[in-house]
């Protein structure tokens, strides 16, 4: 178990600036998911963190102790890279046993930490084979025991889930999960897909182009997205984001136009609203309500089963999304009568800074 | 209305069969240029040169009719054939592992994107082009006894350098440092092609693994490259047993027939002495010295397969 401080993190390829200057603290045994769509330097960031890639500015430090001079293999952690990277002429046994021998590990003990492993990945049927014969599932166990019998103290994973199919997406979802739990260590994962985030994240990091946007629990990155990049990037289907005009405040809390000049009430303190030269509206489809005050038209009807999103037509052409119950009525081409929640509604400023009720 | 529509399928698949016929007998038409050449260059000549080495055909006395396996008897009480046998099959070995070895430690040295690299792999590669005069030329004029560049650099240190065209066991290793100086960039070129499929990843795994340089070399690089090695050793061996051109322009086979290979040997009984029989048999005896070497090397390459 260690904590990770990353101070003043810098990267540039030759003049390209992939990341300008990162600082932030990854706790001791937490379950840290870096999210960002892809291009946005996370892999860089993960890389500088395992020592695959130097750094142009600034420290890390793993349990107090710098490390950005030292060695990949002399930093304590152990990565699962995206397509395994598994030693092809290697058994499954000896891929596990490679890091160990090098290290000079007697025999004995490495036998018993293959063992260990193989036991929590339920893989001891595989130990003779070679990574030709395993599925992409089993090799993906295989580059995870690789990385658990080192003992790190960061687990680094690079979207790791990736080359696999959705139903094995999502049971090694819950596998990592509960691996975390078993071994307590902590463990960086860096991903596009934000269902894994979501699902597996002590904490989520959202970054875009090489910044962090905000840090915080899956619900608070969900629920106070600190901009309107967080906002559109968590959640499915993404948040409506309607631009609005400021009209004044009600009941504390600041009350807004749409462009069709409907008016649309919300709890966001109005302090720091006024300055801003343009302002959006976000909130999410369950968030949505029937029978207010904004007319639309439905254009796309979704049915998932257990409930409906229905993407709306405004009059002043843009589109709401909202849920439905999954028994719903609606067809396309219906009239329906939209309302926001105050209580949920999100107001962004020129800044891309979020303003939720208080 | 479903009568038509019933009998289409049927109509489709004959015409489909005998598409297939006709596609065949096309196919052969396309091939047909390099199977003439396949067989008027190698196929008729090999059988014409198998059928040769039985006969008694000497180009100043006639030809004298089958002689049955006399050509082979005469070759194998040849003092100078059986020693051009041995040089031959001892500059294979000695080029050979150069080539391999030394191709490899090129490739592994020179596999990176930096411009100095980009810049030896075509200096190494370049010499490959030249000629065999060219290069035989430049070699004389390095190996030269008294003012050959070699004895100006050893005299410089006051040394005398050895005489690698007049000294009997020197003659060989000579030739085979100027083979290899000649064409050293193929195995390079393929080693290199080799080493570039190795996914990068693979290294960093290993790098996060604590492997030391050599460890990897041993364990992940050599593992991977195995088949371009057997591949670099096999062509090798059968363009090393073909040794002719430098030998006769560096040494002329000599001093004292040191450094005559079979090529030279098949050369001058064919066509300086015109004993084409028996030429033809010691060409058969190169073809199954080169088979029999190549296929060691296959099966070498294979054993260690299944490890
Ligand atoms: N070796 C490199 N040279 C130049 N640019 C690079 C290199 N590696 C990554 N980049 C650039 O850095 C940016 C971030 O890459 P990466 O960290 O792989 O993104 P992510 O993992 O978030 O998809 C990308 O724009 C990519 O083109
Ligand atoms: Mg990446």
């Amino acid at each position: 178990m260690a904590g990770i401080s990353l101070h003043n993190v810098g990267k540039s390829y030759g003049s390209v600036e992939v990341i300008p200057d990162l600082s932030m603290e990854i706790i001791s045994g937490e379950f840290l998911v870096f999210l960002g769509p892809s291009g946005c330097g996370k892999s860089t960031l993960l890389r500088m963190i395992a020592g695959l890639e130097e750094l142009s500015n600034g420290e890390i430090l793993i349990d107090g102790t710098r490390v950005d001079a030292l060695p990949p293999g002399q930093r304590g952690v152990a990565m699962v890279f995206q397509h395994y990277a598994l030693y092809p002429h290697m058994t499954v046994r000896d891929n596990m046993a490679f890091g160990l021998r090098n290290i000079g590990m007697s025999a004995g003990e490495i036998d018993r930490k293959i063992a260990d492993a193989a036991r929590i990945l339920e893989m001891d049927h595989l130990l003779a084979r070679k990574p030709s014969q395993l599925s992409g599932g089993q090799r993906q166990r295989v580059a995870i025991g690789r990385a658990i019998v080192k003992e790190p103290k960061a687990f680094l994973f690079d979207e790791p889930l990736s080359n696999l199919d959705a139903a094995l997406r999502s049971r090694t979802r819950i596998e990592l999960a509960r691996l975390h739990q078993q071994v307590k260590a902590t463990m960086i994962f860096v991903t596009h897909d934000q269902v894994e985030a979501m699902t597996m994240a002590s904490r989520i990091a959202i970054m875009n182009q090489g910044r962090i946007e905000q840090v915080g629990t899956p619900l608070e990155v969900y629920r106070r997205p600190r901009t309107r990049f967080v906002a559109g990037f968590i959640g499915t289907p993404a948040m409506n984001i309607l631009t609005v005009r400021l009209l004044g405040e009600d009941k504390g809390g600041a009350v807004v136009a749409l462009p069709g000049g409907q008016r649309v009430e919300t709890r966001v303190p109005i302090s720091g609203l006024a300055s801003s030269a343009t302002l959006e509206l976000g909130v999410r489809a369950e968030h949505v309500t029937t029978g207010g005050g904004i007319d639309g038209r439905a254009e796309v009807v979704e049915r998932l089963g257990d409930r409906t999103f229905v993407y709306a037509r405004l009059p002043d052409g843009a589109l709401v999304v909202y849920e439905d119950a999954g028994d719903s009525t609606v067809s396309v081409g219906d009239p329906v009568a939209l309302g926001f929640n105050p209580a949920q509604v999100h107001l962004f400023d020129s800044a891309g800074i979020g303003h939720h009720a208080a | 209305m479903s009568a038509p529509s019933q009998a289409r399928p049927v109509r489709v698949a004959r015409r489909d069969a005998d598409a297939v016929g006709r596609r065949t007998a096309w196919n052969a038409l396309f091939i047909a240029p390099y199977m003439l050449a396949f067989l008027v260059l190698l196929v008729v000549p090999l059988g014409l040169g198998m059928w040769l080495s039985f006969q008694d055909y000497d180009m100043l006395a006639g030809y004298g009719g089958p002689v049955g396996w006399e050509n082979y008897e005469r070759l194998l009480g040849d003092r100078i054939f059986l020693g051009s046998v041995r040089n031959t099959i001892w500059f294979v070995i000695i080029s050979v592992p150069a080539f391999v070895g030394l191709g490899l430690f090129l490739a592994l040295l020179l596999n990176d994107d930096s411009r100095k690299s980009s810049f030896f792999r075509s200096i190494f590669f370049g010499s490959s082009v030249l000629s065999v005069t060219i290069v035989t030329l430049v070699w004389r004029l390095v190996y030269m006894p008294d003012r050959g560049l070699l004895q100006n650099i050893a005299g410089m240190f006051g040394l005398t350098a050895p005489n690698f065209m007049t000294t009997e066991a020197l003659a060989l290793p000579g030739i085979a440092i100027v083979t290899v100086w000649w064409i050293i960039g193929l195995p390079m070129m393929l080693f290199l092609a080799a080493l570039q499929q190795i996914p990068k990843e693979v290294y960093e795994a290993a790098a996060l693994d604590n492997a030391s340089r050599w460890r990897v070399l041993v364990s992940i690089t050599l593992p991977a490259i195995r088949r371009t090695i057997v591949l670099v050793a096999v062509i090798e061996v059968i363009l090393q047993f073909q040794l002719f051109g430098q030998a006769n322009l560096i040494t002329n086979g000599g001093p004292n027939n040191a450094s005559r290979p079979i090529v030279m040997f098949i050369y001058e009984a064919g066509f300086r002495d015109w004993m084409l029989g028996y030429a033809a048999a010691a060409s058969q005896i190169l073809f199954v010295l080169m088979l029999g070497a190549a296929m060691l090397q296959m099966w070498i390459g294979r054993q260690k397969d299944g490890g």
